[in-house]
């Protein structure tokens, strides 16, 4: 990997979608790699759409934003439109089709559909579903090793690791039927 | 030393620890809260209760609280945003008229007023000129995470080691955003920073009045010391703004920073600071072309005059890049005034340059 690998995630806040964006740029950092991660969100507290642009690189990141991504995850209806002028050609998506309808996708771009919400909600826990998105991320960032994105899931999840150890074994899990659905 | 992955307001909180800052007033604004937010929590842990924090009703409270503690010998310092940045004028103003060592924290949103709440570059001049004086300040412009923790530390240093309220001016991306950085501490680089005396009270040290403070004192009685800001003349307050400007231009040269990348061939030159400045120097190292260089104020106030004129005597075109509408334009244009090289202003209050827009500007 030459030049950095662009990422944005957007969806509804609590969705996790913060929570996906420091994963990955830990991880990243974890394994040596440079990585930025920057938060996008308005005024609203609650109930506005939430997006995490991160850039992976083997070079020194200096700038948070970009105008297209390489990877575009949309996790909820109102995320299509708010992320469009982030889309090119090149742009792969990932897309909740729990919630978000296909008929409104771009006809462009190469689509892989997982059906994130329902998965979680139905085999494991509603809090899961970032760590199933991050897993659906993985296999178009070949060069994030799985061990490392694993250690920055305990770096972040950690504390709640130690109040429900049982929730440890479920994120990973979830990682690797999200890893299933993007293959 | 330790390599670690933070967002820049944690950045921030680690480096006013390791310049041995004690006490931080605040009030709440995004995108600064967060200073708040991790410093209360070593606070709270902290079991000799050296650190601590107060958070006061206002941005001119924690302002005014900030220059009392101050006084009382300790390293303070306050961050804040947008109308906070506004608010914090008032006690900014006192600070400059007593030459205080203040720490302020200015990490910029967009405005007008509430504005939002992610990115600008709208306060440089109310950071650098924003109160009823002379804008003699020290002003820091960071590009990069690591220049934010090592600026951070320098600031408490030059604030206190010439007795001028010093400022970092961020933004909100630079605030929130998370990267690599280098954690170190004065120590281990044998770094002496200059440490905090009383003005006033017990262990005070008099002397810090009669060489810092044009505006002197006067005692009543033995028990009380008053400090002044108040004058019945005109001739007064004439020589006290004197006092400073001279006192600032004696030290003009020993702390103006900047940065010349790619300077030396380049027939045109960039001209920006901060966030903006770190995206064109990626743009550049992108296109691997020599024609361009950029020279980025690391201060903002003072300026570095001397080192842009040298660096824009020879070139053929300028171009000023900003998140705001010509401040920095204007001040550029100001210290090179007689140059008549051809100028290309951009500036997009309360937006970003991505370097893929600068690719687009420049070539």
């Amino acid at each position: 990997m030459s030049i950095n690998t662009k990422i944005l995630i957007a969806g509804e806040g609590g969705q996790g979608i913060q929570t996906v964006g420091k994963i990955l740029g830990e991880a990243a950092f974890e394994q040596g790699l440079k990585a930025l991660y920057v938060p996008n969100f308005g005024v609203e507290q609650r109930g506005g759409v939430s997006v995490a642009f991160v850039q992976i690189a083997p070079q020194e990141l200096t700038y948070p934003k970009f105008d297209k991504a390489d990877i575009l995850v949309l996790l909820s209806e109102r995320s299509v439109k708010r992320s469009e002028t982030y889309i090119s050609l090149r742009t792969q998506i990932i897309s909740n089709s729990s919630l978000v309808p296909k008929n409104i996708l771009p006809t462009q771009n190469t689509i892989i559909e997982i059906d994130a919400t329902n998965i979680a909600n139905k085999k494991f826990t509603p809090q899961t579903l970032s760590i199933i998105v991050l897993g659906a991320i993985l296999p178009f960032v070949p060069i994030l090793q799985k061990d490392n994105v694993k250690k920055a899931i305990k770096k972040q999840l950690g504390s709640k690791f130690k109040e429900k150890p049982e929730l440890e074994e479920l994120n990973y899990k979830a990682l690797e039927r999200g890893i299933d659905l993007a293959k | 030393m330790s390599k670690e992955f933070l967002i820049g307001n944690e950045i921030i909180v680690r480096a006013c620890l390791a310049a041995g800052a004690e006490i931080m007033f605040g009030y709440p604004i995004t995108p600064t809260t967060e200073i708040m937010s991790y410093w209360t929590k070593i606070s709270e842990k902290d079991e000799n209760d050296q650190i601590k924090f107060l958070q006061a009703e206002d941005e001119m409270a924690a302002g005014f609280a900030m220059i009392g503690a101050i006084l009382g010998g300790k390293k303070a310092f306050t961050a804040t945003s947008g109308p906070g940045t506004v608010l914090m004028q008032d006690p900014m103003s006192m600070a400059e008229a007593m030459r205080l060592p203040t720490v302020t924290f200015i990490m910029q949103r967009g405005g007008p007023s509430t504005g939002t709440v992610i990115y600008s570059q709208q306060e440089l001049i109310l950071t650098s000129h924003g109160g009823n004086g002379e804008g003699m300040r020290i002003v820091y412009a960071p590009a990069t995470l690591q220049e934010l923790y090592d600026l951070s530390i320098k600031a408490f240093d030059t604030a206190w080691r010439y007795r001028f309220p010093a400022f970092i001016l961020g933004d909100g991306y630079i605030a929130k955003m998370q990267g690599e950085v280098e954690i170190w501490s004065p120590e281990e680089r044998r770094i002496e920073l200059t440490p905090a005396i009383p003005y006033l009270g017990e262990g005070k040290d008099t002397s810090l009045i009669r060489k810092f403070q044009p505006t002197k004192s006067f005692a009543v009685k033995n028990n009380y010391v008053n400090l002044r800001n108040c004058f019945n003349l005109e001739e007064e307050i004439l020589r006290i703004n004197m006092d400073i400007k001279k006192a600032f231009d004696e030290i003009t040269s020993k702390i103006s920073e900047c940065e010349a990348y790619n300077c030396e061939k380049a027939e045109k030159i960039i001209i920006a600071y901060g966030i903006v400045a770190a995206a064109v120097k990626q743009a550049l190292k992108e296109t691997k072309q020599k024609k361009f260089g950029l020279f980025r104020p690391i201060t903002l106030n003072p300026f570095p005059k001397e080192e842009a004129r040298e660096i824009t005597q020879q070139t053929k075109k300028i171009y000023i890049l900003e998140s705001s509408l010509g401040q920095f334009a204007s001040m550029v244009k100001e210290n090179l005034y007689g140059l008549t090289t051809p100028i290309e202003a951009h500036g997009k209050p309360g937006v970003g340059f991505t370097p893929e827009e600068i690719k687009g500007i420049l070539l």
